[in-house]
């Protein structure tokens, strides 16, 4: 499975990011190349999961008002900026799926719902795949949250679990667990 | 309506309209905004006004 090659960084770049941050804890004008360098990483982490564009730009533009609000309270774990970022991001998103101003939505492509099928039974048929769009909608918000980012955003386990606060293999438990609820409720549509 | 909505192919926004939207600018109009509303006197004013009124509404 192909990984997010953009997310994975060098220690040069993370020290470079750092000194970035420690410069715009004191002058926020400072935070301009990481606001640069994440809008649209953000932005289309953030697309994915709203109903309509302009939302996303929105939630888009608190997640980076916040995250300068903030700054004073990050601590560097060797991990990159942007897993801070989606952390605020899943949580700016949750805020606006509470207060009605956006809609929990499921973006997926038609090869990632064939692929998601061959995970689950030999049978590509039109049936099924109806049944896999209504499963994952059974699906609890932390499941979905790691089936999206594993299959349909193909994160690494190591990324996912940085977004989601976890370690590496505990992300990969999860999302197997993740993955056999969702067969789980497949296969309970084939007898109802 | 269903808590859920599913979109399939949906077109995503090209990197340039993306870019497009950036408003670095934006942003540190808001963040001086909330700054100054914290440093405001008028801010921690109002604040300790409405503890005050909740405490004499609370007491009688």
């Amino acid at each position: 499975m192909a990984t997010n090659l953009n997310y994975h960084q060098s220690s040069l770049v993370l020290s470079e990011e750092l000194t970035i941050i420690e410069k715009a804890k004191r002058n926020p004008q400072f935070f301009a190349p990481l606001y640069n360098k994440y809008y649209e990483v953000i932005f289309r982490y953030i697309y994915k999961r709203v109903d309509e564009q302009e939302s996303a730009y929105d939630i888009t533009s608190c997640v980076f008002v916040k995250a300068m609000g903030a700054l004073n309270k990050f601590e560097f774990r060797g991990v990159p900026f942007s897993s801070w970022l989606f952390r605020i991001a899943k949580s700016e998103l949750y805020q606006s799926f509470r207060d009605q101003k956006a809609r929990r939505t499921i973006n997926i492509d038609s090869v990632t719902i064939v692929q998601m099928v061959d995970e689950i039974c030999d049978d590509r048929s039109e049936e099924n795949r109806e049944k896999l769009l209504k499963s994952l909608t059974l699906l609890k918000e932390n499941e979905l949250q790691l089936i999206e980012m594993r299959f349909f955003e193909k994160r690494s386990f190591r990324e996912i679990g940085e977004i989601i606060g976890l370690t590496e293999n505990n992300a990969k438990v999860k999302t197997f667990r993740a993955l056999a609820k969702l067969k789980k409720k497949f296969n309970k549509q084939q007898y109802e | 309506m269903s808590k859920i909505q599913i979109i399939i192919d949906r077109k995503e926004p090209s990197n340039e309209e993306i870019s497009k939207r950036k408003n670095f600018d934006e942003i540190m109009r808001k963040i001086n905004l909330s700054r100054s509303l914290l440093r405001s006197p008028w801010f921690y004013g109002a604040i300790g006004f409405s503890g005050i009124l909740s405490f004499i509404l609370l007491t009688f």
